[in-house]
């Protein structure tokens, strides 16, 4: 073990004067979860390394699709697709991959991983600093007892260790730091946040708004709530959206939160962090004796060496899958099937979303409206069905809807117009008719059969053994599907659209990029990975706060409810630390 | 087009040396032959492929009160997808379209495509649309839910139109004149109106 020389932390941050770790805390993992542990790890003093898998990546300079405009992308944008099938067969499916984002997504020809055939698993994952925060849709709601009451009240998975209440001031922490903009509704299913000003919905949303609400009053259509900066933060030098579109991209500004514009830099500005990209975690080491990890082993990605890092703590922030594969991969005499895993359930009970099904309809009478700018979000219907026991539905929970109203452009009038020369030219250059999408997505049951493991044999470029999924979605999910359609286009009707289709496209696990539910959370060490505050039942030094800690999945956008578990974990490790318990 | 105009002086020039007088499609045909449906060679279609590209770009996006398909560069862009972009199955139906289109032509006038005046070659391009689904009136969003035309199976009629509409629209010439390209909106204006222009944005 490495001794470095005492610590020239304040006093009272928990460091001891000669600690014999290398570093206080080890945040696995530059991502959404990451980066809020890195960033209170070390603005509460304590000396902080970052591991990131993924590549370096610079604020600003690494965005190179940034406002490229399309005469300067390879075949106007036509999909690459011979290696997009040979290197990103996963990735490329996503709606937020292409030439302009490809350097920020994993190569699935590099990175893969397993899954029964007969039920596809879409793994999709960043490789870069920051990780799918630099991707993500920005969508940010607050969970509600509705959902954290949700496996009690039906049965299904165990009951979450906390509520709405527990939870509740780290939400109001996260949404000060990360500036979310939005509208209060006072709705007790999707509770209101301290919001920036809200972005608008425009005149064909506002009337299916108003229609819904006048056939359907429980139903409430609002803007969506958003990462995005409507207005300057006080605490930040982001910038305020300039509404380009495309966030995906990468935003020099910082108006989007994402790891690299907020919670990195912050960490940064302590002095306390280190930041280590391209660095692969195998596994962690634990010391029977201790009853603690004592260590973190790395494999740098370009040179392949390997090393072991120690700190006091560690905060595993590697994503639903990746977390737990560095559990399941760290095994012992103490932990055979995995570290903190006494349980069993480590790798089970993956969650995702139901996505891809919904309806749109066309909208007449608003032709003289051309919305001016690319509002980077939606519109955001929250769940209705199932709020009472009275409902008599054939399934459990609930869904919400996003989407929005917009004109078709150039590109879907030229598929729907017959013809050629001057009369279809000067049909093309104004836009189309008004379209609005209503897409649903569903919650999803925590199953003990939905999981991911190690695979026996087969191993990656650096030895680690591959991810082998087994998940396919439930009666449940089904019908929540097919009354997603149902009610989205009843509501479109109601709202006076016509040619009213619905569709599913049958999307397969993961495809939503909401994974959750690997190491779930839990009252009893006997079904249960993590306590009420996401540290190991097993591990006193372990913490795990990314999505793997999820019991349920709400049918809610889950990004802020894993951030304000980190800020919360992190608050309540540093408490320990400084107990002297940790 | 550049290689189109010394296609044709070259041509004047063999025949005037030649001494002989044929007519210009005559000449395309012996020359082409069946041809048209012909792989690139060396990276590049032939000169008299290029040139039925261009004649029917410029026929599906012509040069109105805004530049067209040939100002903007598109016949370029149509090959670099043709030659580069398009599996050997994909090239193969199209390159049979341009054929096909070509030998209709001489079937019926004798005359090279790219030598019909336009209505004649606005009548044969008509003939190759798949029957309408509905018009702006019925206007189905099923179509929506189609995979792009440029890709797989689908009919020469509907890559070509594809290809020349998306080489178009995405040229710097046409955001700036057909479109209005706004790259930094810088607001987000949900209720403004459709300007005098009637014209659409893009980034």
């Amino acid at each position: 073990m490495t001794v470095t020389p005492g610590c020239r932390r304040p006093a009272g941050s928990g460091c001891a004067e000669v600690s014999g770790y290398e570093f206080d805390a080890i945040v696995v993992g530059s991502g959404i979860s990451g980066g809020w542990a890195a960033k209170e790890l070390s603005e509460k003093g304590l000396r902080t390394l970052v591991l990131e898998r993924g590549k370096p990546l610079e604020h600003g300079a690494g965005y190179l699709g940034e406002h490229r405009p399309a005469w300067d992308t390879p075949y106007r944008g036509l999909p690459l697709r011979d290696l997009y099938r040979e290197q990103y067969p996963v990735q490329s499916t996503s709606y937020a991959f292409d030439e302009n984002t490809r350097h920020f997504w994993n190569n699935d020809a590099e990175n893969p991983y397993d899954y029964d055939p007969e039920h596809p698993f879409e793994w999709l994952r960043a490789d870069v600093t920051g990780g799918r925060s630099i991707l993500w849709g920005r969508q940010v709601y607050r969970w509600s007892d509705l959902d954290f009451e949700a496996n009690l009240t039906d049965g299904f998975g165990i009951d979450w260790p906390i509520r709405y209440a527990d939870i509740e001031p780290w939400y109001a922490y996260v949404e000060r730091f990360i500036g979310v903009s939005g509208q209060p509704e006072d709705l007790p299913q999707l509770p209101d946040g301290e919001f920036l000003e809200p972005m608008k919905l425009n005149v064909v949303e506002r009337h299916v708004r108003d229609r819904i609400a006048e056939t359907y009053p429980e139903r409430r259509m609002t803007i969506g709530r958003v990462a995005v900066l409507t207005e300057p933060l006080p605490h930040s030098d982001r910038g305020v959206c300039h509404y380009c579109g495309p966030c995906q991209r990468g935003c020099s500004v910082g108006a989007y939160f994402s790891s690299l514009s907020s919670t990195l830099p912050a960490a940064r500005a302590t002095g306390n962090m280190t930041l280590e990209a391209d660095t692969l975690v195998e596994g962690l080491d634990y010391d029977p004796e201790l009853g603690r990890v004592t260590g973190v082993r790395v494999v740098n990605t370009r040179t392949r060496e390997r090393r072991r890092v120690t700190a006091r703590l560690v905060f595993l922030c590697a994503s639903t899958i990746g977390s737990a594969q560095i559990l399941l991969n760290s095994r012992s005499d103490a932990f055979p099937e995995g570290l903190a895993n006494s349980s069993g359930v480590l790798g089970r009970y993956l969650m995702d979303h139901t996505y891809g099904a919904g309806a749109r309809g066309l909208f007449a009478g608003f032709d003289e409206f051309y919305p001016q700018g690319s509002r980077p979000n939606g519109i955001y219907i929250p769940r209705y069905r199932n709020l009472d026991a009275g409902d008599s539905l054939p399934f459990v929970r609930g869904f919400g809807f996003q989407g929005g109203a917009s004109r078709l452009d150039w590109q879907a009038m030229a598929r729907l117009t017959p013809g050629f020369g001057p009369a279809f030219k000067s049909s093309l250059r104004m836009p189309g008719p008004w379209v609005m999408n209503l897409i649903g997505f569903g919650e999803c049951l925590p199953r003990r059969e939905n999981r991911m493991s190690l695979h026996p044999a087969k191993v990656d470029r650096f030895g680690m053994p591959l991810v082998r999924f087994d998940f396919s979605w439930s009666d449940n999910e089904r019908a929540i599907t097919g009354q997603i359609q149902t009610d989205a286009a009843e509501m479109l009707r109601a709202a006076g659209a016509v040619e009213v289709t619905t569709y599913d496209v049958g999307k397969v696990g993961g495809s939503c990029i909401h994974e959750m539910g690997t190491a779930r959370m839990g009252h009893d060490p006997s079904e249960s990975v993590l306590n009420a505050f996401n540290q190991a039942h097993d591990v006193p030094n372990l913490f795990v706060t990314d999505g793997s800690a999820m019991v349920s999945s709400s049918c809610v956008n889950p990004s802020m409810t894993y951030m304000a578990l980190t800020a919360r974990a992190a608050d309540h490790a540093v408490g320990q630390l400084r107990e002297g318990r940790l | 087009m550049s290689t189109a105009i010394n296609r044709r002086a070259l041509l004047k020039t063999l025949g005037l040396a030649a001494g002989v007088s044929l007519s210009p499609s005559c000449r395309r045909a012996i020359e082409s032959g069946a041809d048209l449906s012909a792989p690139p060679t060396g990276g590049s279609l032939s000169d008299p492929q290029l040139e039925i590209i261009a004649a029917l770009a410029d026929m599906i996006i012509p040069e109105t009160d805004t530049p067209g398909a040939i100002q903007a560069g598109v016949p370029a862009f149509v090959h670099s997808v043709v030659v580069d972009w398009y599996t050997p199955a994909e090239r193969q139906i199209f390159l049979d379209g341009l054929a096909g289109l070509e030998a209709d032509s001489l079937g019926r006038w004798s005359v090279s495509y790219v030598d019909l005046d336009r209505a004649q070659q606005a009548r044969l391009l008509a003939e190759l649309e798949p029957p309408s689904e509905g018009g702006p009136e019925g206007l189905s969003l099923a179509a929506l839910a189609m995979p792009p035309a440029a890709s797989g199976e689908l009919p020469f009629y509907l890559k070509l139109k594809e290809l020349t509409v998306l080489g178009y629209y995405t040229s710097e010439l046409a955001a700036g004149t057909e479109l209005e390209y706004q790259p930094i909106p810088g607001r987000y204006d949900g209720d403004a109106r459709l300007s005098a222009s009637g014209r659409q944005w893009v980034r």
